[in-house]
């Protein structure tokens, strides 16, 4: 060990000599004698936190690291290195590795290895804390909502919610750009949130109850929906009641099932569903005749309708049959990561109640008109620091990301091709349901 | 090497110290899982199949009412479902692999010719797609909804599915099905009759005429002698309602598409399998057969296919644990199977992954066992003859 191939201090990785000081020398603190929990557990824990704080000898030892930080762009490695080499690992004059040479100890090293893959991050530590040592955010998100998130043709990931994620990043790290998203079915998305996969969940998902309390959280909503139909224009249907008997397909493991099981029930009509997979499959089950009518959150109805093959002929009824209020989740038991989730949405929000905007925020801050103002970028208090951030948190996110009104518009909004009224989702100001409570 | 006598035992403690390293990871992966999901608040068990369930199942062999349904009897409802069409499919895909195995081996260059080129081009493109097409097929030629193609009084052919007539056999009605089994039963003990006639040297007994009389006359003499008693079996006839063919028996499209996939994507490798075993009987028992005056389609049914059982059975049963297994592809073409309810809906509502998970796996293998143990019998059975 001690050959240090990479010898930088990158935010955006964990470098593999770390791996080699750490693995060995936490390993040698117990003697050689491992259990599979423990080493599980130890070796996660320590290769994320020990080496931030300084306190392994081993790490001071082998080199400062202070003064190569950045070497290494975040967004150009991997987070997910590849599973520690523990051969690699024991140091060749170590007990440990004597021990290694005998077959039975090699067949222990291989099923620790096995050990070492199924068990699931450490989660001692808080969630910001591992997202700093990381060097980026890891943010879950649909695998194609227009408007919400999907990646362009550059591959680049937009959207409300992809925004709301990069808002987090510059919060963090005072780069958008210091986020890696990963695509989630909905049949998969709360799991990643619970096992840990992922720092928070942006993907347009209704907040309720049985989801909070299952070990997950909720930040502010930050986009009022409800779910809506979309029918031919030939059909002349202008209220959900007409579509008693018809057949809709759906797409399965949302609260669309559940909630047009419900209406229908509740209102004494029948249906027939078709539920598929993913949205893809529903539209084209839709398109083909399948069904009658295509029943998701009406924001996606927008982007479904500009799928179709001819947009004019197709209808989004103006009612809504349910609540879907989407805010992003995370996982439960960490505070304060609740509260950067939540007044990352609401930091956006007072900036557009504030009339701070991307073009003006940096001219604004040089010359700030109002005590609110000064609080919001952060000349005033220490409100970020609080939140375990930069007092300019907000600032940075004006900055890089903008305000709500302009995340809005860009990505579902007059801005967009969708074009979907602001409607619930204007300030309380404007007749809307977002209020973003006072930062002071 | 070394030493021969402790060259046993060494092994033993070595097999024995791997069995230990294979348990105490088992548990140590169990515990671990346990720890997270307790640290995570996840509430582990079993106690949410009880509640209910509330979404609705495009096609149901059980009433299931989403108001008042659980999820333990959604999850039936797509049990139920998987066993279906993974029955059917492996008689369809049995009939359809044996007569194309058969035309391989066929004296006709055509049959010969068209039954590789079948064998060629499905057994080598992915299920998947060719479930995709037949489902696209299916939508694409048949006629929208509300225009359906009539072929006979009460039966109409759309997008939508399949609607025929069904007679309603509650009630007095049972005895039509009864009847039903009956002939088949009736039909295998002559069968078995037959067998022995021509054991002992006598001549053989009509049992294909007598066994399709007694599987479909004794149904209608049932239904006739119902009807003479005043007691009418009632049927519902689909008719057109606002959007859809409504009433009588439906054939959903996904099913459809799915079994056409299942069967004729099995059926070739099942023809292989066939053709393998036809070629596994010696020359010289056809040779033998044919000396004997007996025409091909006797040399086969007679002397050519039973020896060939016993090379057929055992990959036969590899290929319908397939089957069975493949029919999880429904997923991806709306098809209401165990996997779709279980691991998309009833995982998502509930957030009971690890439950579900177990659920769907425990059914998968006790499916696969029992399909598993039913072959070995019969294998048995066909081997035996064979001696």
């Amino acid at each position: 060990m001690g050959v240090l191939t990479k010898p930088c201090w990158a935010e955006g990785s964990r470098p593999a000599w770390t791996r080699r000081v750490l693995g060995p020398n936490r390993a040698g603190s117990r003697g050689g004698v491992l259990a599979i929990g423990t080493l599980g557990e130890g070796c996660c824990a320590a290769i994320t936190p020990a080496w931030s704080s300084g306190v392994n000898p081993a790490l001071d030892r082998a080199g400062g690291f202070e003064g190569n930080a950045g070497a290494e762009k975040a967004g150009e490695s991997d987070a997910r290195a590849d599973p520690i080499p523990l051969k690699d690992a024991i140091p060749a004059g170590s007990s440990f590795g004597r021990r290694a040479g005998s077959r039975p100890v090699r067949w222990g090293i291989g099923i620790l290895a096995a050990a070492l893959l199924l068990a699931p991050p450490a989660q001692a530590q808080g969630i910001l804390a591992q997202v700093k040592a990381r060097g980026h955010l890891v943010c879950g998100v649909s695998q194609g909502v227009a408007g919400f998130s999907m990646p362009d043709s550059q591959g680049q990931w937009r959207g409300l919610d992809v925004e709301f994620c990069r808002a987090m990043a510059a919060a963090i790290f005072d780069d958008p750009d210091k986020v890696r998203f990963i695509p989630l079915a909905s049949p998969a998305r709360f799991t990643a949130v619970q096992s840990g996969e992922v720092d928070v969940l942006a993907r347009n998902t209704t907040w309720t109850l049985a989801r909070d309390t299952a070990a997950m959280n909720f930040g502010a909503v930050n986009f009022y929906d409800g779910q809506g139909f979309l029918v031919r224009k030939d059909r002349n249907i202008a209220e959900v009641r007409q579509l008693d008997r018809a057949t809709i397909c759906l797409q399965q493991g949302t609260t669309t099932e559940l909630n047009l099981a419900d209406w229908f029930r509740a209102h004494g009509l029948t249906q027939s569903v078709v539920t598929f997979a993913n949205s893809e499959q529903t539209l084209s089950g839709y398109e083909s005749g399948r069904c009658d009518a295509l029943s998701t959150d009406k924001s996606s109805l927008f982007g479904e309708r500009l799928k179709t093959a001819d947009p004019e002929a197709h209808v989004i009824l103006d009612e809504l049959i349910s609540k879907e209020p989407f805010a992003p989740a995370l996982r439960q038991g960490d505070d304060q990561w609740r509260d950067i989730v939540t007044w990352t949405h609401y930091a956006m929000l007072n900036a557009e109640e504030a009339g701070l905007t991307r073009e003006n925020v940096e001219a604004t801050r040089k010359a700030p008109a109002s005590p609110n103002v000064r609080r919001i970028l952060g000349l005033e208090g220490r409100y970020g620091q609080d939140l375990g951030l930069t007092n300019d948190w907000a600032f940075r996110i004006i900055r890089h990301v903008g305000n709500y009104g302009e995340v809005f518009s860009r990505n579902v909004g007059e801005g967009s091709a969708l074009k979907v009224p602001r409607g619930l989702n204007a300030l309380w100001t404007q007749g809307g349901l977002q209020y973003g409570p006072p930062i002071r | 090497m070394a030493d021969s006598a402790l060259a046993p035992k060494l092994r033993l403690a070595v097999q024995a110290g791997l069995l230990l390293a294979v348990a105490a990871l088992a548990y140590g992966a169990t515990t671990n899982a346990a720890d997270k999901l307790a640290r995570q608040g996840i509430v582990a068990g079993f106690g949410f199949l009880r509640r209910a369930a509330g979404f609705d199942i495009s096609q149901t062999l059980i009433p299931y009412a989403a108001a008042t349904a659980t999820y333990g009897e959604a999850i039936l409802v797509g049990l139920l479902n998987t066993l279906l069409v993974a029955s059917l499919g492996i008689v369809l895909a049995t009939i359809l692999g044996f007569v194309v195995g058969i035309a391989r081996r066929s004296p006709n260059a055509l049959a010969r010719g068209l039954a590789a080129t079948y064998v060629e081009t499905l057994r080598n493109l992915p299920l998947l797609l060719q479930l995709l097409v037949w489902y696209v097929a299916v939508r694409v030629v048949l006629p929208p909804a509300l225009e359906p193609a009539v072929f006979a009084e009460g039966a109409f052919l759309t997008q939508r599915g399949l609607f025929l007539p069904r007679p309603d056999f509650s009630g007095t009605g049972w005895l039509v099905p009864a009847a039903f089994l009956l002939g088949i039963g009736a039909t295998l003990i002559l069968a078995r009759l037959s067998r022995r006639r021509i054991e002992a040297g006598r001549t053989p007994l009509p049992v294909l005429a007598a066994g399709s009389g007694l599987i479909l006359g004794l149904p209608a003499l049932a239904w006739i002698g119902l009807a003479l008693a005043g007691r009418v079996i009632p049927i519902a006839f689909p008719a057109r309602g606002p959007y859809d063919i409504e009433g009588g028996l439906a054939v959903q499209p996904e099913f459809a598409a799915l079994l056409i996939g299942l069967s004729t994507y099995s059926a070739a490798f099942i023809a292989e399998i066939v053709r393998a075993g036809l070629d596994s009987v010696a020359r010289g028992q056809e040779e033998a057969a044919q000396a004997l005056g007996l025409n091909r389609a006797q040399r086969l049914r007679l002397v050519v296919v039973p020896q060939a059982m016993r090379v057929i059975v055992p990959p036969l049963t590899s290929q319908y644990l397939s089957l069975t297994k493949n029919s999880s592809l429904g997923v991806l073409i709306g098809y209401p199977d165990l996997v779709h309810v279980t691991m998309g809906t009833v995982l998502n509502q509930t957030n009971q992954a690890v439950e579900a998970v177990a659920i769907t796996m425990g059914i998968y293998l006790a499916l696969s066992l029992v399909t598993s143990v039913a072959m070995n019998l019969y294998n048995r059975r066909v081997a035996l003859v064979e001696r």
